[in-house]
């Protein structure tokens, strides 16, 4: 009896092995390419999380219909990072357990920085949607697929004080990291270019009533309003801003031209100026009309630049690659995303040469009754 | 300064309209329901829908939306409370956070993730008076609750299902001997207090939007408000929600926006510390 048992567990044994070795990682030279990608699929960013897992999902499709990367086919591993960092770690360690060769953050700095640490430790190349200027230091695997905020504030800032000759600036903004980083580079750039800061005021991403706020930005005087915000406290910014009389000129970040805070803010978004990764509706391109007009066909939206950044983001994976001969361990990928050095994405161009930097283009755009209407373009090299 | 506390108020009334229906939950049945701000954002999403997708006129949707509410109500108290209605209090209380749970999510699927929005009862466009904004939904706001604290007095003093509804809150025991249907009381207690999240909600789709989160933060600082006011105590409950509200504004005008929500709570905390009772509760005083 015991001999039989002992036989049952060997051959047990040997069948697992068997089994576990035919599953292995992406790193392998055949088999799928696993791309892993943390979004918020619950929670209360969900509108922006579906539209980064559209645009990846689109992508990897698409690669796919073309016949993949050198033939390989591409798996996107989709986890939910819901709305907290304890949520997008559990959600990254679980893309990581399917050994993908890169994966695709959320669009929230601080989510983001949660994370940075296992990514260091695991070498796993990470794009990261979040913009905070600070998300680049000291982490070397994580690459941007959305323009960093020094560049967002520089060109508001520039606009604020240059374009619109306004040179007395109220700063309102969020207090989480993404708002904080943002304030001390508008602060920064506003000051260098010539104006002066007279108010800064902040808010709780909960926050749905600015007139505190508002109030001490009128006392203070100031001809023009910069706001660093997300979907909701962009759309009260932009409604209270009218409705209570104020009516400065608003400049935002780009969550104030989404077409979910456009919804939100009606009426009171015409007018108001976007700083954001690129209007692709407006690219003169037949490429991103091509592209718009496939993704309207896809899901019977339309689009906005969180879902054309994840796109991007996907193809800039392949061509990193590619750039590798098809080798898929994470050096190979590092080299291979820091050898593109002029990709032209639907809406961004991107050059990463020697560190994650990669998008180079913001556009400050004005929104109307048809749509965000881009009045300037600003590249870096 | 003036422009702060009118708005103050406005944000003071719709925290002392969720007060008002996690109290009057709390004498019933002695419970504390952590489902109201989530009641609150069933009865919004109810109205939007009712507004956006079938086209009704807005004061038609918020009156459907209160009656939606209402049988809600009844069912919620049915699966949520009654069949715990034996077990320790803290068994029904997690009962009603399962419940908020429960709504955000399915609200989450049946209206899928973008928020939504629909304007206020009289437009989108401030009153002008001067220099001072108006908002239009604001004065409704203020309006409603006003009508509502006098409707209540009147309601649980004068008429007689008011008061054997406060009679089942005294005393469960005592009422049901003097022949009232304890178990019938509960379920209006419910149903109103249902109705009233409804009306919350309605009146704040324009201010929050509609989301699946819109409830999470306005029912804590509600239930802050009704322990402020003296927990138990209807004024209380009005009461404690308008101060809330307007220190709520002046510390972020004054002091510093970056910790607004901090202010409410720093505010429970010193009321729990140096007027445990709050502004209008009764002495705790024990059965033996």
């Amino acid at each position: 009896m015991k001999n039989r048992v002992n036989m049952m567990v060997v051959l047990f044994s040997l069948v697992i092995s068997f089994l576990a070795a035919g599953c292995r990682s992406g790193s392998d030279t055949s088999g799928p390419i696993r791309i892993g990608q943390t979004v918020a699929l619950t929670g209360e960013r969900t509108s922006i999380g579906e539209y980064l897992a559209a645009g990846a999902k689109m992508a990897v499709d698409e690669i796919n219909a073309a016949g993949g990367i050198k033939g390989r086919k591409v798996e996107l591993i989709q986890e939910d990072s819901d709305d907290t960092n304890p949520a997008m770690v559990n959600a990254y360690n679980k893309v990581l357990s399917a050994k993908p060769v890169a994966i695709l953050c959320n669009d929230v700095s601080t989510q983001n920085l949660a994370i940075a640490a296992i990514a260091n430790k695991e070498k796993m190349p990470t794009f990261v949607g979040g913009t905070s200027p600070v998300l680049l230091q000291g982490n070397d695997w994580f690459f941007r697929f959305r323009p960093s905020d020094v560049l967002a504030a520089q060109a508001s800032a520039r606009f604020a004080v240059q374009t619109l000759g306004k040179k007395k600036v109220a700063i309102a903004h969020l207090t989480d990291d993404f708002g904080m980083a943002g304030r001390n580079f508008l602060t920064k750039y506003v000051t260098d270019f010539g104006g002066t800061v007279v108010s800064d005021e902040s808010y709780n991403r909960l926050d749905r009533d600015f007139t505190a706020q508002l109030e001490n930005i009128r006392k203070s005087g100031a001809e023009v309003i910069i706001n660093w915000a997300d979907t909701y406290t962009a759309a009260t910014m932009m409604r209270q801003n009218k409705q209570l009389g104020i009516n400065l000129p608003l400049i935002g970040s780009a969550a104030h031209g989404t077409p979910t805070t456009s919804k939100l803010a009606g009426e009171a978004a015409y007018g108001v100026y976007v700083v954001m990764d690129g209007v692709v509706a407006q690219v003169k391109d037949p490429k991103a009309e091509e592209w718009v007009k496939r993704f309207k066909q896809r899901y019977n939206k339309e689009p906005e630049f969180n879902a054309t950044a994840a796109y991007d983001a996907i193809f800039l994976i392949k061509q990193a690659i590619e750039n590798a001969n098809g080798a898929t361990d994470n050096e190979s990928i590092k080299k291979g995303i820091f050898a593109i050095r002029g990709y032209s994405g639907i809406a961004n161009i991107f050059k990463y040469e020697n560190n994650g930097e990669g998008p180079r283009q913001v556009v400050i755009a004005q929104i109307q009754a048809n749509g965000p209407i881009v009045k300037e373009a600003v590249k870096t090299e | 300064m003036l422009q702060l506390l009118i708005n103050g108020l406005a944000m003071g009334a719709i925290y002392a309209l969720v007060a008002l229906g996690i109290v009057v939950i709390a004498n019933a049945v002695n419970v504390v329901n952590f489902a109201q701000g989530e009641n609150l954002m069933l009865g919004a999403f109810v109205a939007a829908t009712l507004t956006l997708t079938f086209k009704l006129p807005i004061l038609a949707a918020y009156v459907i939306s209160v009656i939606v509410l209402a049988f809600y109500g009844y069912v919620f108290q049915r699966l949520a409370y009654y069949p715990l209605r034996q077990k320790p209090f803290i068994t029904i209380i997690i009962s009603t956070i399962g419940v908020s749970m429960f709504l955000k999510n399915i609200a989450r699927i049946i209206w899928g993730a973008q928020p939504l929005y629909f304007s206020g009862l009289f437009g989108e466009k401030s009153i002008m008076i001067g220099r001072f904004a108006v908002n239009p939904q604001h004065l409704l706001i203020l309006g409603i609750t006003g009508v509502l604290f006098l409707f209540q007095h009147y309601f649980f003093n004068r008429t007689y299902l008011g008061r054997k509804m406060q009679a089942t809150a005294q005393d469960q025991e005592a009422a049901a001997l003097m022949g009232i249907k304890v178990s019938r009381m509960i379920a209006f207690t419910f149903i109103y207090s249902s109705m009233l999240a409804a009306l919350a909600g309605v009146l704040l789709a324009p201010v929050f939007y509609v989301s699946a989160d819109m409830g999470g933060m306005l029912g804590l600082k509600a239930f802050a408000a009704s322990i402020i006011g003296g927990f138990g105590s209807v004024p209380g409950a009005i009461l404690g929600g308008l101060f809330l509200g307007i220190v709520e504004i002046l510390c972020a005008a004054y002091v510093s926006s970056l910790y607004k929500d901090a202010f409410a709570f720093i505010v429970l905390i010193l009321v729990l510390a140096l007027l445990p009772r709050g502004l209008f509760g009764e002495k705790i005083s024990t059965k033996v």
